[in-house]
């Protein structure tokens, strides 16, 4: 019965459901942890940038974690950036 | 020189009380010298779980603010002779210890006893920073439910930042039938999210509840399943190779006419 | 006038203290406190209260003599009177004390039984401390709390596993003494514990100290009393 059930039924089950959410639960619940990390992510990120472009560091580069759907409708983490540029192409000095 | 253990979760509820006292006895089966220290001040329970309640004279901060020795508040247990508890004060407050005096107190007690295994309070507050103070292992309990989990990640964050050494996990009161039919995080997802070496597996088991309510730990009843899978942990305690045991036993009728149907 | 302050009242949450000079004369304290009392009637008017002294040491005498004024001079209803050394049932103050414990013995099976019949006469002669003070708690007693007094103990409530009662007096609990109590605590023999229900995790009188062993089944846990006799804690019916 349970395997016919398990065959037919197309609801996920309760057991991997909640092992995707903690999964995302976890990825914030870390992040948070450690802001000291992501402060650290964000700096070597901007300086990766500035190599090519000029960033705007009076506003500030903003990065977080959040979610998203992928291609399957599942509820996948994503790192979220958002550098303000001032100009495309690095200035020669 | 005995090792120090710290059982600790997080959340509240998971069986870290019932844990320490079944390793312990189990450990004390094993021919160890055990001492359990209950780090829970104000909202002890170890006591009552082992059935040692009214032997309590002094407690743990008598031991600490002097006005006992050590060995005065040391409870020998009713069952095995090895076994000892050292209990917390139920009137006073966790801001009553500092880590430093926890830390000292654990290094007298491992000059004398094999293993001294402390009971720490659920949370992450002072009670749990005194708890891990002079702890050189850690074990992590939890249960396969979204919030033990959830907060033992906290704790194993916890722990590693505190440089206690990597952290061994208890999973506790698996139900194998709704791991089975999908309902119930298996040892894998638990084991793939925490990403930490797993000591041991227990089995949901009623005998639990019965022991508890007894004040006896049922490590030592040779029928219960869960007093198995302590055994098998307090033997890889003890540094033997000992499988995790295989949980899928039938219990009803049915499951064993499944069983033999399907040959499983 | 520029002299100091020999007796000052201050409302607390749950009763009133008053600090009394440690210097003063006592008889100065007397007249201060009545006028003090009296001035401010309708401010204690009635309700059922505690009081704690503080700042001065006072015996048990002084301590009367103290509260008599109150209750004369107003309508003050005094349900609870604390000392210095008094730790209330919410606190987590030293509620321990230093105890003097001997070795532990076990309550006999049917220890009244190897008694001459039990009743009134077989109570220790002097049975109690008599003319000591004695505070009164309204109200159960929960895990985690604890009352200590210098002198008896009587509490009209509950007394649950994990909660203390330690008193150098007597100790009576008109409900269910399932805690731990010691009277004597100070090391007077002669001290009883008694309970509307008695079934303690642990009991002490004075040094001794006992348990109710694991293998009994029918210890006695009607209303029954507890004392020491030829240096062994027995408990007789009520």
């Amino acid at each position: 019965m349970e395997f016919l059930k398990n065959i037919f039924s197309k609801k996920p089950q309760s057991g991997s459901v909640a092992k995707d959410r903690l999964k995302l639960v976890l990825i914030h619940d870390r992040a948070n942890c450690s802001t000291d990390l992501l402060e650290m992510m964000k700096n070597d990120i901007m300086q990766v940038i500035a190599k090519y472009m000029d960033i705007d560091e009076a506003i500030g580069m903003d990065i977080n974690i959040e979610q998203t759907t992928d291609d399957n409708n599942k509820t996948v983490p994503v790192l979220y950036a958002n550098i303000p540029i001032k100009n495309m192409r690095k200035k020669k000095k | 020189m005995g090792e120090v253990y710290v059982i600790t979760s997080g959340k509240g509820g998971v069986g870290k009380t019932t844990t320490t006292a079944n390793l312990g006895a189990g450990l004390a089966l094993l021919e160890k010298k055990v001492v359990l220290v209950d780090a829970d001040i104000g909202l002890r329970n170890l006591d009552v779980v082992m059935g040692l309640e009214n032997r309590i004279v002094f407690d743990l901060i008598d031991v600490i603010e002097g006005k006992c020795r050590l060995k005065q508040a040391l409870i020998k247990d009713k069952r095995y002779p090895t076994l000892h508890l050292l209990p917390a004060a139920q009137t006073k407050d966790k801001d009553a210890v500092t880590p430093e005096q926890m830390k000292k107190l654990c290094e007298q007690l491992r000059e004398e006893f094999d293993y001294v295994i402390l009971d720490c309070p659920a949370g992450i507050e002072q009670g749990f920073r005194n708890a891990i103070a002079g702890a050189d292992k850690a074990i992590v309990v939890t249960t396969p439910e979204v919030s033990a989990v959830r907060d033992a990640d906290r704790i194993i964050g916890l722990l590693e930042a505190a440089e206690v050494s990597s952290p061994l996990l208890i999973l506790n009161r698996i139900r194998v039938n709704m791991v089975k039919r999908g309902d119930m995080m298996a040892l894998e997802d638990v084991t793939e999210i925490l990403a930490i070496d797993v000591l041991g597996v227990v089995p949901d088991d009623e005998g639990i509840v019965i022991a508890t309510n007894k004040g006896e730990p049922c490590v030592c009843d040779k029928e219960s399943f869960a007093g198995q899978a302590f055994r098998d942990i307090c033997r890889r305690m003890n540094g033997e190779t000992v499988p995790l045991m295989d949980l899928d036993i039938p219990t009803g009728f049915m499951a064993k006419l499944k069983k033999k149907l399907f040959n499983k | 006038m520029a002299t100091k302050q020999i007796v000052t009242l201050k409302g607390q949450k749950d009763g009133i203290s008053i600090i009394l000079d440690a210097e003063a004369d006592f008889e100065a304290i007397k007249e201060s406190l009545r006028k003090k009392v009296s001035q401010g009637k309708q401010f204690f008017d009635g309700a059922d209260t505690k009081v704690a002294f503080k700042g001065r040491e006072l015996d048990d005498f002084a301590e009367k003599t103290l509260i008599d004024i109150i209750t004369e001079e107003t309508n003050l209803d005094i349900t609870f009177v604390q000392g210095e050394d008094f730790v209330t049932p919410n606190g987590n103050g030293n509620a321990n004390g230093a105890v003097g414990a001997g070795e532990v013995s076990v309550f006999g099976e049917d220890s009244e039984g190897a008694e001459s019949p039990a009743h009134p006469s077989s109570v220790p002669r002097n049975s109690g401390k008599k003319e000591s003070l004695t505070a009164y708690y309204h109200g159960g007693l929960r895990s985690g709390q604890s009352i200590k007094y210098k002198g008896s103990v009587v509490i009209m409530g509950d007394v649950n596993p994990g909660s203390e009662i330690v008193a150098d007096g007597n100790v009576v609990v008109l409900g269910a003494l399932k805690g731990m109590a010691h009277a004597g605590a100070s090391g007077d023999e002669s001290c009883f514990v008694s309970a509307l229900f008695l079934r303690p995790t642990q009991l002490r009188i004075a040094g001794l100290i006992s348990y109710v062993p694991d293998t009994a089944k029918n210890v006695r846990s009607a209303a029954a009393y507890a004392y020491i006799k030829d240096g062994q804690v027995f408990i007789g019916p009520l």
